[in-house]
Formats: C-alpha cells, structure tokens, sequence
C-alpha cells in the first residue's frame, strides 16, 4: 500500500551517541506540538531508523499546510515528502517510482540518477543494485529521461527502512538542535536589530531562551514594551512559546545617572543589567546570559567595554554576534522576520542616557570599583529583580 | 483621569451617540429603490442640509468621506486631476497637516510647482499659473489660526479661477468663518464630538473634482461607496449641537487656555509655540526646555493626564515638522514641545490640576537631568 507521507531528516543529533534518545524525542515532542491543533492525534510522529516520519493516520499527509507548520523547528535538517510503501519487493519499488515521477514532473525531458540509502541491512540487494534496476525500470517507460550520474537535474531518492519511501525534494529546515536539549539562557532583549538576532541564534542550538526587558517609564514608552512583546512572539515562532521577563528599570537607571559620569554611565548600566539578568537566571535554573553585542558596533561594545562588564555576571555570557557585521545581522533579522519591529521607532533605555562621548577603553577595576562605591546598588538591583513581571508568550 | 489631547480625537457627545445608535436600527441602503432605503436617503440629505446651512451652500454641495483625511486628499488630488497634463503651481503654507502636504509632495513629484509660505506672503507668490490654493482653518500642532474670509477673498480677487481650498478639521463648529469664496471645505466628525470614521467635502458647484474612487456611483459618483449612514446622522447631530453654542464654547476653553499658558511665567525657559497673535484657544503648544517631550507625556500619563507630543513623529528627515517653520524654533524646543487640547468638556478644576501637576513633573524632570554623577 503507498501513501504519502514526511519524512524528517536530522543533523547533528546523529553525532550525539548516547544521547540520541533524549534529543529525537524532544523534536518528535516539538513536531506533535505544533501539529497538535491542525490535526489533533490523526498525525502520528515516529522514530524510523534514523529518520523521523511523520504520517497522517486518515490517508494522504497535507504537505501544504503541514511543511510551514514544522519548517522553523530546531534541529531538523530536512524535510522529505515522499511515498512510502509497504511492499518492499524490487517489482512494487519499480512501479512505485514510476507513478511517484510522473506525478510530481509531467515533463519527462530531464537527466536524473537514483540514488539508494539502506537502513535495513537484510534487504537482498545492495544499494547500487537497487538503483540500477529501479533507473534502468525508469529509462525503459520513460523515453524522455536520461541518465547523469555526475550532474543530474533531479535525484530520485530510495530509502529502505523499516518500510520504503521514494522521494525527489528534500526541503531545508532550520538545522541546529533541539530547542531546549542545550539547557536554559537568558536572553538580554532591547528591541534593537541585534539581540533578537542573537536569541534566535543561540535557541537554534538548543538553548531555551528567557529574554529579559528592561522596562524604564517615563523614558520609555509602552509602546515600546508592545514592541518587545511582538519581538518575543516572533522568536516564539521557532521556539513553540517563550517567557519575557519584563524588568522595572527606572529607579536603578536614574540612582546611576545621578552619581556617574555621563561617559561610563552605559557601562555601569550594562553591568546592573547583567547583574538582575542573573538573580533572575538563579530563579529561572539558567545556565548562560545571552546578549547581542558585535566587537567594536558602539562604544559599549568594545573589547575592554565587553572585558569591564563581564564580571557583573554570575553565568557565562554567550555573544553569538561578536564576530558578525552589522550587514549580516540585518540579514539575518529580515530573514527571521524581527527587523521591521525592530526598526518601529520607539526608544528602549539603552538610547536616552547615551553620553556624547562615551570611554572607549575603559578599565576593569575602575569600573569595578565604582560598582562597589554605591553600596545601594545591590538593593536596586534586587528590588529590579523581585519586581519583574513574567508573561507568557505563544 | 484628564483628557487635553482634543486636537487628536473628541468624546462622542451623548445626543450624537443616542443618534448613532438608534440610526443602527434603521439600517437601509439609501441607493436601494425601496421604502427603507427611500427613507434613509432623505435622512442623509437633512444630514447634508444642516451642515450645510453652516457653510452657506446647497445640500447637494455636501460630499460624505471617511474624515478629514479623505476629504483632503479628494480636494487636492481630485481637484488638480485635470491639470495633470499640463500641470501648474499650487500655493500652500508650511503650517498644514500630513494629509494636506503628502499629497501636495506627491504632485510635486508628479511635475506640479507647489510654494510653501504664510498667506500674509502670498501677494508675491500668485500668478496666471496658480490654479489652487490650500490653507488650514486652524492648525492642528500650533493652534495657529487663518482668516477664511479675508485670503480666500484675496485670492478670488486675484484670480476668481484659483480653487480656494480649506482644511477645517480643527476649525468647523469651534472657529468662526465666512465661506463665501471657498471651494473646498474638508471636515471631520470627531473633532466636534461625533464619532469617528466619517468627515466630509464641501464642493461647490462649478469646480469639477475627479473622484479618487470608482464604484456604484453614489454621491454623483464622487465619492462612490454605500454611505455609513449612522455615522452621517449622528455627525449631523453634533454638528447642531456645537455650532449652536461656538461662542459660548469658546469663551470658555479660552479659560482654560490662559490658565496653561500662563506657565509662561511660572516656569523659567517656557515657551508658547506659536507663529502670530491670531490663534484658536483649543490647541496650546508649549516647549519646556531641558525636557524631552515624550518623556513629559509618560510622566504625565502615569498621573492620568493625556496629553500629545507638541511635533508628531517623523521618520524621514525631509517630513521635518513644520514647527521648524515658527521663528526662535530650534532642535532643543522642538524636542521638547508637547501639545494641550481643549474641549467644552474640559473644566476650570482641570485645567489647574494639570497646571500643578505639569510645573512639579517638569522641575522634577530638570533636576535628574541637571544632576551629573562624579564617581
């Protein structure tokens, strides 16, 4: 019996050994849950010998509506509509692949090859063999088609598996890992162009990302709150769901304006935020900050401005921008779909109290030590942190 | 809670809304050839007539749009469609509203010669090429004010042909004006407390406008599109309600515009934004130095007072605000100009509180700034 069906290619999983389990049944849990609403429990999500397979229990798979479904999932590699059969004899693969050919190229006038994967190795014939016969079968019924096995125009895949799918596309997906299979960080979130970038980045690699906003009215309006809830919604497209922490700034952000100069005043608020970042990664069990910060973009971003903050933070900071430009990073924004939010024109707090002159260069210790000089600041930050309000976002 | 953002949009007064919603009820087509829509088509045309008696011309004059908006970009686009060949200049101000100046821009770009000055200027800028003329009643950022009467007389005397244009958004049922030399007359229901949604055009007979839409016809095809209906009657209501008592309504926001403006005098480095002495007292404009604008109206906002920013927000360096255009107006009062807006609404008691509150969010606001750390 052929029917149509997916199947989900993986990447880096494979390499994971022992943990290969763990991580296939996260993305097999991701794929249910995204489907979960579309089709209730009529889709079933299985393992299929280093694959997964994904298959409509009423007949045919809707690849249609089911492919932008699961595209933006992390962790898969590639998604195959094929036809899968039951019947693995070489004479129904034959036939099978004729019908499937026909039906996705009506015109026949183009080189292909087969190429053949066996996942069971007790099948009689080898690989080879197999596409020999199959494109031999093929070049026969179909006068049109040629046979390129350097350059084809279309590759006739065969996998044999625990049951036999024939397919000839195999569509991108996000790649990376799992979400969540890396543990949990959190995400320093501004509403600028970069540090969506840089939670997008860090989630495809598995890490559950918990963005924090740091809210300060009346320098900052709510609209431009409204903007980082559309950012977080955005991310949560490719995370299944999020939740932002939303930080009340202002009375921190104005004890520091009040008693440091204006030229390492961003420094010193960096650090506060690196420092309710991670009272608030203590209670979330997180293991990592995360920030959007690009070597040399602004003067905060500098080397020995990024060496003067990094000590205010209790978990390793993940800069996943640091080595990309700026063209890069709206690149990719465009591509995720956070740049034309990001570029609504309402002020986050890193703008208002910007020196005109701000250090470059500044000294760790220096920096340090006015930290410690206003003893009130570990309360402010801790009130920051206590008063934070948490929103779930889908 | 206190409301000083009028300029932007106006409480539904009760009786409009009474109308509007009972107006849901009968819910005919004026265009259909029955009883229901019969009866709804003479209701739209008493609607028509009593805006019309206010501007002194046929109900047939009257054109129903979505707002000042629409009303505007009909007048300008519609009104120069049939110079379009062979263009020519338009004479405008730089005081006018983005509904007003974008499609004044778009006509540039289209080959028209469009000249930006104040009416007291214009003797120097009209000629045999000048084929219209658009000016605002009231300005709505400024509360600048325009004598109707005496530049479209002016105007007429120089070229009777010239279509003279007003924009009467922020004037209509507040400012008063004689009509008689104007074309065109864009206005907008919830500026005078009906609801929003609907405006409309004055067209006087004689001046051919080509409409921007096509469609079944309505309006004499001007304005193709079933009518809302409801929104119609019930701008007609408020109309009569507040044309009626605009001296007395007046009088009163007068009132309360000298109680603000006087923080003039009570706040050092206070500024009153505004081009000359002619000015309607339903919009002060006012820059407090050393305060950003915004900031002013989150704080403000956080004590339940709603205000506007004094300058709209612009993206595009070339749609700088026409602010700019007052003299002793820099980049410091620009920033930190915010708007109050009255309404009859509004009352004496809140007119003081927000006086109170806005000298001790102001002082506060300057303080923080003025401090600089040491450390």
């Amino acid at each position: 019996m052929n029917k149509k069906v997916l199947l989900i290619k993986y990447g880096e999983i494979s390499l994971r050994k022992g943990n290969r389990a763990l991580y296939e049944r996260r993305l097999m849990d991701a794929i249910r849950a995204r489907l979960r609403n579309f089709a209730g429990d009529a889709i079933h999500v299985m393992r299929e010998q280093g694959r997964i397979l994904v298959e409509d229990t009423r007949g045919d798979i809707d690849g249609s509506s089911v492919l932008p479904m699961i595209q933006s999932i992390f962790g898969i590699a590639g998604i195959c509509l094929c036809v899968k059969t039951t019947e693995d004899d070489l004479k129904n693969l034959k036939v099978t692949a004729l019908d499937y050919l026909r039906e996705v190229r009506p015109n026949h006038d183009f080189s292909f090859k087969v190429e053949t994967k066996r996942g069971n190795k007790q099948y009689p014939l080898t690989s080879n063999e197999i596409s020999a016969e199959v494109g031999g079968y093929l070049l026969e019924h179909e006068p049109g088609l040629s046979v390129d096995v350097h350059h084809p125009e279309m590759i006739v895949w065969i996998e044999i598996r625990n049951y036999c799918y024939i397919y000839t596309e195999s569509i991108r997906g996000e790649g990376g890992l799992p979400y969540g299979s890396s543990g949990k960080g959190m995400l320093l979130l501004s509403g600028g162009i970069d540090s969506p970038v840089a939670g997008y980045l860090t989630a495809r690699r598995g890490v559950e990302i918990i963005p924090v906003y740091f809210h300060s009215p009346p320098y900052t309006s709510d609209r431009a709150l409204d903007k980082v809830l559309d950012l977080t919604r955005r991310l949560a497209a490719y995370t299944g769901g999020c939740e932002l922490w939303v930080v009340p700034f202002t009375e921190t952000q104005l004890l520091l304006h009040e008693r440091v100069r204006p030229e390492r005043l961003t420094l010193l608020l960096k650090r506060a935020m690196l420092h309710i970042a991670s009272l608030l990664g203590k209670k979330e069990k997180a293991l990592c900050l995360i920030t959007g910060d690009s070597i040399g973009q602004v003067a905060s971003q500098t080397i020995h401005s990024l060496a003067a903050v990094d000590s205010a933070s209790a978990f390793p900071v993940l800069r996943p921008l640091a080595a990309m430009d700026k063209q890069q990073i709206i690149n990719t924004a465009q591509r995720i779909g956070t740049y034309d939010i990001s570029i609504r024109p309402y002020e986050d707090c890193c703008t208002l109290f910007v020196a005109d002159h701000p250090e470059c260069k500044p000294r760790t210790d220096v920096i340090e030590n006015i930290e410690k000089y206003i003893a009130e600041l570990p309360d402010y930050w801790k009130a920051a942190a206590d008063n934070a309000v948490k929103y779930e976002i889908k | 809670m206190i409301y000083f953002d009028n300029a932007s949009t106006t409480r539904i007064m009760e009786s409009s809304r009474c109308v509007l919603i009972d107006a849901l009820e009968r819910y005919g087509n004026p265009s259909s050839p029955h009883g229901m829509g019969v009866e709804m088509n003479r209701e739209i045309h008493e609607a028509a007539r009593k805006i019309a008696v206010k501007l002194g011309c046929f109900p047939e004059e009257i054109i129903f749009t979505s707002g000042a908006t629409e009303s505007n970009n009909l007048a300008i686009l519609g009104g120069l469609a049939k110079f379009k060949r062979r263009g020519g200049h338009i004479l405008s101000t730089p005081l006018e509203h983005p509904s007003v100046l974008q499609p004044l821009h778009h006509l540039q770009s289209e080959g028209f010669n469009v000249t930006f000055a104040h009416p007291e200027e214009w003797d120097a800028y009209l000629n045999d090429e000048t084929v219209m003329v658009s000016f605002s009643q009231v300005h709505n950022e400024t509360g600048d004010l325009n004598d109707i009467s005496t530049i479209a007389k002016r105007v007429k005397q120089k070229n009777p042909e010239i279509i003279v244009h007003v924009d009467g958004a922020q004037g209509f049922c507040k400012e008063a004006a004689s009509f008689s030399c104007v074309d065109l007359y864009s206005f907008s229901a919830h500026k005078f407390h009906g609801p929003k949604g609907v405006g409309g055009l004055m067209v006087r007979k004689g001046v051919r406008i080509v409409p921007l839409m096509h469609g079944g016809g309505q309006q004499q095809g001007l304005r193709p599109g079933t009518e809302n209906t409801s929104g119609i009657l019930a701008m007609a209501a408020a109309a009569e309600a507040q044309w009626e008592k605009q001296v007395e309504h007046r009088t009163h926001v007068s009132d309360l515009y000298c109680l603000l403006s006087n923080l003039e005098k009570e706040l050092p480095d206070c500024f009153i934004n505004r081009r000359s002495d002619c000015y309607s007292p339903y919009i002060l404009n006012m820059s407090f130095a050393g305060v950003n604008g915004e900031t002013l109206v989150h704080t403000l906002t956080q004590e339940r007072i709603y205000i506007s920013m004094g300058a709209a927000c612009r993206a595009r360096k070339k749609d700088r605000s026409p602010l700019y255009s007052l003299p002793g107006m820099d980049d410091v009062r620009v920033k930190s100009a915010i708007r109050f807006s009255f309404s009859v609404e509004n009352t004496i008691e809140e007119a003081e509180t927000v006086k109170t509150v806005v000298i001790r969010c102001v002082n506060e606001l300057r303080n923080r700034h003025a401090t600089k750390g040491s450390y």
